[in-house]
């Protein structure tokens, strides 16, 4: 492992320098009482690393909510649409849920047939991470994303004078390279601070989730009369599902234009809670009931994808919970199916 | 390929809708190219009534008289499509419609009078719908891509997801959760971009209720802070008082009272 230690006093003159290597995106706030958010950055003073959550993830990034795959036309037939494809961009402040929740995504949208989209955007992508402090939502630690050792360019700790760089990734150390005047070597007394605060962090956690045998006790419950009585506080708004860093359910749509002769097809995020999702030609629908589509989300994230990809598909990001505006807790859920809590 | 024969209808409304076509300068051109309008009284002084391929009615049922025309567009007209909140839903001038007729019509009207009003319905509550713009007024991106999907021989897609939805992708507030604000999205079908809590206002519900609308969970979220049963119902009801949906408020206030009794 690489390091380096970034000055504190330095690290406008850092983000500056990025700004020269590709288009920086940073957490900002959205106006004065607004949610934090990743969005391009114009003046490195209003990068904000301190926030607890920006309200969408990154995958706004790599799979947009609304994502233009091609055009058509009669006289012309079909052209991939590229535009910003090739942009290069480099993302700042990425906490460890959401580069988790990133190799998630890869998973899906690398693996057995790679979308050109995703992948060209993630490959003109650099990412640096950043350390946090959870705040009483955070349960990455329950499920293995509170820490990541790769899926970065560079990870900056905060210690008490300036930043302790882990390096990820020979682009990072480019960029280290490039600017290598605000940077110095890493000396016994940083590993030591390292240590102690990723120690008091790992402690600071006060929400937990279990996880053992999660996937078979879901299976057991799959016919709990939970699934209804919290579908019946659910509000079916898919908030959920836009807030994830791991749903990546989409739907795929025409725009036509007024000529009749052409037009443009683009993908569009989707949610298993919305009610037209699992409807099929001839109108059957798979899951007509609320409940029966949390428990379609629930399961997705804490047994299909576990089962399929061998690693939790939630990071405990706490967003859900956070931005739910009926209330619902999922590690609450969880507890109820495992019989801790009765509701 | 013929033209399509297009007519287009104002009810009982306020004829915001058939202006929102009116308002898509830029595409007016293309849009008269492409089809053969052969009424549409708010911009044309010599309408042909004849049988039509789609006709767009906008406003809602109110007088003896929106029935018959309605009536006739149907019969003349291949496919029918509502336009507005007042079309698809009744709109606000249905907001009075469990009240007594004949007491609204001495209240507003006095000893004048005014023998032929109808309590506000929607198109579908007389004549098959087959498919709805809804929206207060209705949204010009949704009306031109309607057209333009008829165009290509396509019914549209419906918007079956809520003003929340749109409200997170822009990443805005949720004055309902974190203001307390008595805010309709949750319960309202997308399709405007979340217009109104992007500018840090309540959505009022304007394009009526999406599909599958949870209103017992948003009516008992609404009690627990603070509102009032009268209140919540008159605000949820403005656009769109559907009675089966007024009827769950009801069912859902009365289990509250009995929780906390």
């Amino acid at each position: 492992m690489q390091t380096a230690f970034l000055f504190r006093e330095k690290l406008g003159q850092f983000l500056a320098g990025l700004r020269r290597v590709g288009t920086l995106l940073a957490p900002q706030r959205r106006g004065k009482e607004g949610h934090h958010a990743f969005s391009e950055v114009e003046d490195p003073q209003e990068v904000v690393l301190d926030y607890t959550r920006t309200l969408l993830p990154l995958k706004k990034y790599f799979l947009p909510p609304q994502d233009l795959l091609f055009r058509f036309s009669v006289a012309e037939g079909y052209q991939m649409a590229a535009e910003g494809l090739a942009e290069k961009r480099i993302v700042f402040g990425v906490h460890s849920c959401d580069l988790r929740a990133l190799q998630n995504l890869d998973l899906v949208f690398l693996g057995g047939y790679p979308d050109p989209y995703y992948a060209a955007r993630r490959e003109n992508t650099l990412l640096i991470g950043v350390s946090c402090t959870p705040d009483e939502l955070c349960f990455c630690a329950s499920v293995g994303a509170d820490s990541v050792t790769e899926g970065y360019d560079l990870f900056l700790t905060e210690l008490e004078d300036g930043y302790f760089v882990e390096i990820g990734s020979s682009a990072g150390n480019d960029l280290v390279q490039e600017q290598k005047e605000l940077f110095r070597e890493v000396t016994d007394e940083d590993v030591a601070a390292f240590k102690r605060r990723f120690k008091a962090r790992h402690q600071s956690f006060r929400r937990h989730l279990e996880t053992s045998g999660l996937p078979r006790i879901m299976s057991l419950e799959h016919a709990s009369s939970i699934w209804a009585s919290r579908g019946e506080e659910c509000l079916g708004c898919g908030g959920c599902s836009m807030v994830c860093p791991t749903c990546y359910c989409f739907s795929v749509a025409e725009v036509p234009n007024l000529d009749g002769q052409s037009g443009v097809r683009y993908r569009q995020w989707d949610s298993c809670l919305f009610k037209d999702y699992s409807v099929v030609a001839g109108g059957h629908n798979f899951r007509p009931q609320r409940g029966e589509r949390l428990r379609q989300r629930i399961f997705h994230k804490h047994k299909d994808f576990p089962e399929r990809y061998g690693r939790s598909g939630c990071v405990g990001c706490g967003r859900c919970i956070a931005f739910c505006p009926a209330g619902l807790d999922v590690t609450e859920i969880i507890r109820q199916l495992r019989g801790e809590i009765i509701a | 390929m013929a033209k399509p024969r297009i007519g287009i209808y104002g009810l009982t409304g306020c004829a915001g809708d058939e202006l929102v076509l009116l308002n898509c300068e830029d595409e007016l051109l293309e849009i008269v190219a492409a089809v053969d309008l052969k009424s549409f009284v708010t911009a044309q002084s010599h309408p042909e009534e004849c049988e039509l391929d789609v006709a767009f009615v906008g406003g809602a049922v109110a007088q003896p008289h929106d029935r018959e025309v309605l009536l006739d567009v149907r019969r003349r007209a291949g496919l029918l499509i509502a336009i507005g909140t007042c079309a698809v839903w009744g709109g606000v001038a249905g907001a009075k419609n469990d009240q007594d007729r004949a007491a609204l019509k001495r209240l507003v009207y006095r000893e004048a009078g005014y023998p032929e009003s109808l309590p506000p319905q929607p198109l579908s509550a007389y004549v098959q719908v087959d498919f709805s713009l809804p929206g207060c007024p209705i949204e010009k991106k949704q009306l031109l891509y309607s057209l333009a999907a008829l165009l290509h021989g396509d019914l549209p897609q419906r918007i079956g997801y809520p003003v929340c939805t749109e409200c997170r992708i822009a990443e805005n507030v949720c004055l309902l959760k974190e203001r307390g604000l008595l805010c309709c999205g949750p319960l309202t079908q997308g399709g405007c971009g979340a217009r109104c809590p992007s500018h840090n206002r309540p959505c009022a519900g304007c394009r009526g209720p999406v599909e599958e609308a949870n209103v017992a969970a948003e009516y008992r979220i609404l009690l627990e802070k603070g509102y009032g049963p009268e209140e919540i119902v008159r605000r949820l009801g403005t656009f769109a008082r559907v009675p089966h949906l007024v009827e769950l408020m009801e069912k859902e206030g009365k289990k509250h009272a009995q929780d906390i009794a």
